[in-house]
């Protein structure tokens, strides 16, 4: 197990070739190349605002006045997560039995592959995270954030910490059981509406929340959506969100460990298996 | 490590190595026990029928995927050839494909980038370096693929079946590339069912069936056990020469080569000049269908000096087909007209038309040609130097 995490720095050049083709491949031929990746998240900010905050007219209690798009922000902030985590999980799921012409002719580290699934998801959504900036910047939909962003580190450490743990959990499960990817993808759906991402974690905005708290506590993407939401959100003057960082991300950290303890004990448990059984 | 430390050294070694595959809720054993070892810059061949653990041997060797027991050990950096284009991606141009295999091998970006231009050339895809994989021929992206592979500069190198890369031309690329990391002192190990490229390329043989080693040592040697046990069946026959009245096997096969003197004596070593006799014996379980005889000598250094038909000749000659259930044929060659050398004895076997060969069989012994005069080359003509004065002094 120890031998993992020096073999995946040893083979730093594969990973780092790996992402750039992950990336590189989703805008071949595309004419608008580059672009892409920030169109897709201010379109989608975009139909948030509209749709929740001009539309629907949901507002945020707690927020200042002015700030009628609060809610529009939170979802977008939250799915900008949410799309990397479960991106990055269920791809790496069958990552191993995908390439499975690589693993059993070629003697390359296996969890090369789950890995720079959890690396190319996380530059997808930095760049989510600079059109979001950006937009802030340019438009007066959310006060822009600021000395938050020192954070940004810390966070994607944990968050690819605890992402690619699953990603190796899952990767190796998947090949000795099929019916992993299908089972994650499942719940998957249930852990998205029992992660705060449509909802506020609090009892002002929900006041029926109040007795699922203490077990709201138990979901690291709970932890994880606050860190991010108070980094990308902060810039507000008052509210729900002027919170620090650190506290949500110091809850999240054991989570973030366990799950990349069990993620590469179980992958390099199984991973004899995987030239015999992909 | 220094070339003085490692001179001596093997550069590949296997302790009773057996791989089980689960295979349908029971175990099927790929490879039972097998051991070998090789020294920096020998080169082994294996052969043996699909299935018989050949491609497995190569997987375990080359690290994809551990043995179930045993040891083994290699010495400097292994590549292994058995994926040919590991990471190629049709929408990615030459390069960037050239840069993901490299690195899959093991080598770094930077070596890989450093050695691209060299790969393109060799591959003779300069210029349609820049464009995506997709638009290239099969034979293209198989020959870019093998380039691609040779480029990473192995110590020791893994080959299975790769041969049928290419057009004619790129294979002798190929070929001399080989030949070329052998003479850095490259190690080599070769799976093929060709045993004629086997045995251009490999000085030691290993034969498996079922997982098992049935016979290993010099390659013309294995490869000859090999396609006598498979001309007669596969394992139900023995040595066709030794036991005559053995149970017909599945496939027409020669079953021995004598080289004989003017007076009919088997040799080795023959003058040149001289006459010569081959005798060729040869089986045919389905008498119905005729066969031809080809007979080829081929110097060491893998000059092709004569290859010789029953199809091919002429009526003088003797043209004709091989009927019967078993015959012996011979080849007389008066006044052998080659030059000094030793020279490899092949007899093939092919269909009526000279299409499929059936068999081939090199001959266990060379044959050493010497010749008294100080001639050179691979044929002495037949000549008469003749000189007529123009002018005469006044």
């Amino acid at each position: 197990m120890r031998g993992a995490p020096g073999r995946l720095w040893r083979s730093r050049d594969l990973v780092w070739t790996f992402v750039a083709r992950d990336l590189g491949a989703r805008l071949r031929g595309t004419a608008l190349g580059p672009l892409w990746p920030l169109i897709h998240p201010l379109a989608l900010f975009a139909a948030y605002g509209f749709v929740f905050s001009t539309l629907l007219g949901i507002r945020m209690p707690g927020t200042a006045a002015e700030l009628g798009h609060a809610y529009g922000v939170y979802l977008f902030t939250g799915t900008l997560v949410w799309a990397a985590f479960s991106e990055a999980t269920s791809r790496a799921a069958t990552s191993i039995v995908d390439h499975r012409h690589l693993v059993q002719r070629t003697a390359f580290p296996g969890e090369v592959l789950p890995f720079e699934i959890v690396l190319s998801t996380t530059v997808t959504q930095l760049i989510a995270v600079l059109a979001f900036v950006l937009a802030c910047v340019l438009t007066p939909l959310w006060p822009a954030p600021g000395a938050s962003l020192v954070w940004l580190p810390a966070i994607l450490v944990l968050q690819v910490t605890f992402t690619s743990g699953l990603a190796l959990g899952l990767a190796a499960l998947h090949v000795v059981r099929r019916d992993v990817a299908q089972i994650w993808s499942v719940v998957l759906t249930f852990f998205m509406f029992a992660t705060p991402l449509f909802w506020v974690a609090s009892s002002d905005v929900l006041p029926g929340i109040e007795t699922w708290l203490p077990w709201i506590e138990w979901n690291p993407l709970h932890h994880l959506l606050r860190a991010w939401r108070a980094v990308l959100m902060g810039g507000a003057p008052v509210g729900l969100f002027t919170e620090s960082p650190a506290p949500a991300l110091l809850a999240f950290a054991p989570f973030a460990v366990a799950a990349l303890v069990a993620g590469l004990g179980l992958f390099c448990g199984l991973e004899r298996r995987f030239t015999d059984e992909t | 490590m220094h070339p003085s430390e490692t001179q001596n050294e093997r550069a590949l070694e296997a302790e009773k190595v057996s791989k089980c595959y689960p295979r349908g809720g029971d175990r099927h054993w790929a490879l039972r026990e097998v051991s070998l070892g090789l020294e920096r810059g020998a080169s082994l061949g294996l052969v043996g029928a699909n299935g018989a653990g050949k491609s497995t041997l190569l997987r375990v060797l080359s690290g994809a995927t551990p043995p179930s027991s045993g040891r083994y050990r290699t010495r400097g950096r292994v590549a292994s050839l058995l994926e040919l284009g590991a990471g190629f991606h049709p929408d990615f141009n030459a390069r960037e494909n050239v840069l993901m295999n490299g690195v899959l091998l093991g080598a770094s970006r930077r070596a890989v980038r450093a050695a691209t231009d060299a790969v393109l050339a060799f591959a003779e895809l300069e210029h349609v370096a820049g464009e995506p994989l997709r638009t290239y021929s099969s034979g293209m992206a198989m020959r870019l693929g093998f380039a691609a592979a040779l480029s990473v500069e192995p110590e020791v190198l893994l080959l299975d079946e790769v041969f049928a890369v290419g057009d004619l031309v790129f294979q002798k690329k190929c070929v001399d590339r080989l030949h070329a990391f052998r003479e850095r002192g490259g190690t080599l190990v070769f799976a093929s069912h060709s045993l004629y490229d086997l045995r251009q390329m490999c000085d030691r043989a290993l034969w498996l069936d079922a997982g098992r080693v049935m016979e290993a040592g010099d390659a013309a040697a294995v490869t000859n056990a090999y396609a006598a046990w498979a001309g007669s069946g596969g394992g139900r026959g023995t040595d066709p020469r030794l036991a005559p009245s053995e149970p017909a096997g599945a496939e027409p096969a020669v079953t021995a080569i004598e080289v004989r003197d003017a007076h009919g004596v088997p040799v080795e070593v023959l003058a040149s000049g001289s006459d010569v006799e081959i005798a060729i014996w040869f089986r045919n379980p389905r008498p119905g269908a005729a066969l031809q005889l080809g007979l080829t000598l081929t110097r060491q250094d893998g000059t092709l000096a004569a290859g010789l038909g029953t199809h091919l000749s002429s009526a003088d000659e003797g043209r004709s087909t091989l009927r019967g259930a078993r015959g012996q044929v011979r080849l007389r060659l008066p006044r052998l007209a080659l030059l000094a050398g030793t020279f490899t004895v092949t007899a093939h076997l092919f269909d009526e038309r000279g299409v499929h060969r059936w068999h081939e069989r090199v001959h266990d012994s060379t044959l050493r040609v010497t010749n008294d005069s100080r001639e050179v080359g691979l044929v002495r003509l037949a000549h008469r130097w003749s000189q007529q004065e123009e002018e005469r002094a006044a």
